[in-house]
């Protein structure tokens, strides 16, 4: 089990991983960094002006990934235009916003080895709060949790093969709120 | 599901009728999703706006219990840059115009 993150005496937020814990979360921030560069409204040329400002040149359109769709919601309900307006704007920089956290909990886990002490700084903890959080909204969209009631343990069994991601999106659940409670102290 | 701001329509008196054009006010809506944690939703207001955890929990509630909440208004501009920090920190925002 995960022991959970907690503030010590110095401020900083402490836990640790055991077992296979870190390369689950390997796994997944790897995956979300994937899919953070699907659908890119920069496009393929990362070399461009529109690159270097981090505005989109034409118009953007909502993902057609539904998870991206979730990172990325419409701002204006029913209006598209502004809301693609927006989009151009905006996205390119939420994008590296959301890559730069999950790096960030990836290379402090890269010579995690179970057992080790992981000690963060608030603005650490910020950013480890916010790559678990995201990452939690796209497994939900895979497990198509669409009702504050829905437990998906109470439908996905473990003969589904979505069984795994549901014991991960309980798991990061405790993540965030042991980190929240840590942070609000 | 959905709470409307009271909204109150002024009679068109001669004061009213008087009165200084002001810019549209605009509003940043945050709507429940099923998946972030009520912990979390406080934490966000209470960190991106500044505000008491007493009324971050209070818009954390009204969110989950009517299913959207106003929470912060003003020019188009700042509405917009709230929505975007929200829409970083995984919460489902959009911008509207308050009307009335």
């Amino acid at each position: 089990m995960l022991l959970p993150f907690q503030a010590d005496r110095s401020g900083r937020i402490v836990g640790a991983f055991t077992d296979g814990q870190a390369d689950v979360l390997r796994f997944l921030l790897a995956g979300q960094l994937a899919l953070l560069d699907e659908e890119d409204p920069l496009g393929e040329e990362p070399d461009s002006l529109a690159a270097a400002l981090g505005i989109a040149e034409g118009p953007v359109k909502k993902p057609d990934n539904p998870a991206l769709a979730r990172l990325f919601p419409d701002a204006y309900e029913g209006d598209p235009d502004e809301a693609g307006e927006f989009r151009r704007l905006t996205e390119p920089d939420l994008r590296d916003g959301k890559r730069a956290t999950a790096r960030q909990v990836l290379d402090a886990l890269r010579d995690y080895q179970p057992g080790d002490e992981l000690a963060l700084d608030a603005e650490q903890a910020q950013s480890w709060l916010g790559a678990v959080n995201d990452i939690r909204l796209v497994l939900a969209v895979w497990l198509e949790i669409e009702d504050d009631d829905d437990n998906p343990f109470d439908r996905i069994d473990e003969q589904d093969d979505r069984y795994e991601i549901v014991v991960m999106y309980h798991w990061l659940g405790a993540m965030v709120e042991w980190l929240v409670e840590a942070l609000m102290g | 599901m959905s709470v409307a701001p009271v909204e109150v329509v002024p009679e068109a008196t001669e004061e009213t009728r008087a009165a200084p054009v002001q810019d549209p006010v605009w509003v940043t809506v945050v709507w429940n999703d099923p998946v972030n944690l009520m912990s979390y939703v406080t934490y966000v207001f209470m960190t991106y706006f500044g505000y008491s955890k007493g009324k971050a929990e209070r818009l954390m509630r009204e969110v989950h219990n009517l299913g959207k909440a106003i929470v912060s208004s003003g020019g188009r501009e700042q509405m917009e840059k709230d929505v975007a920090a929200m829409h970083g920190y995984g919460l489902w925002a959009t911008v509207q115009r308050q009307d009335g």
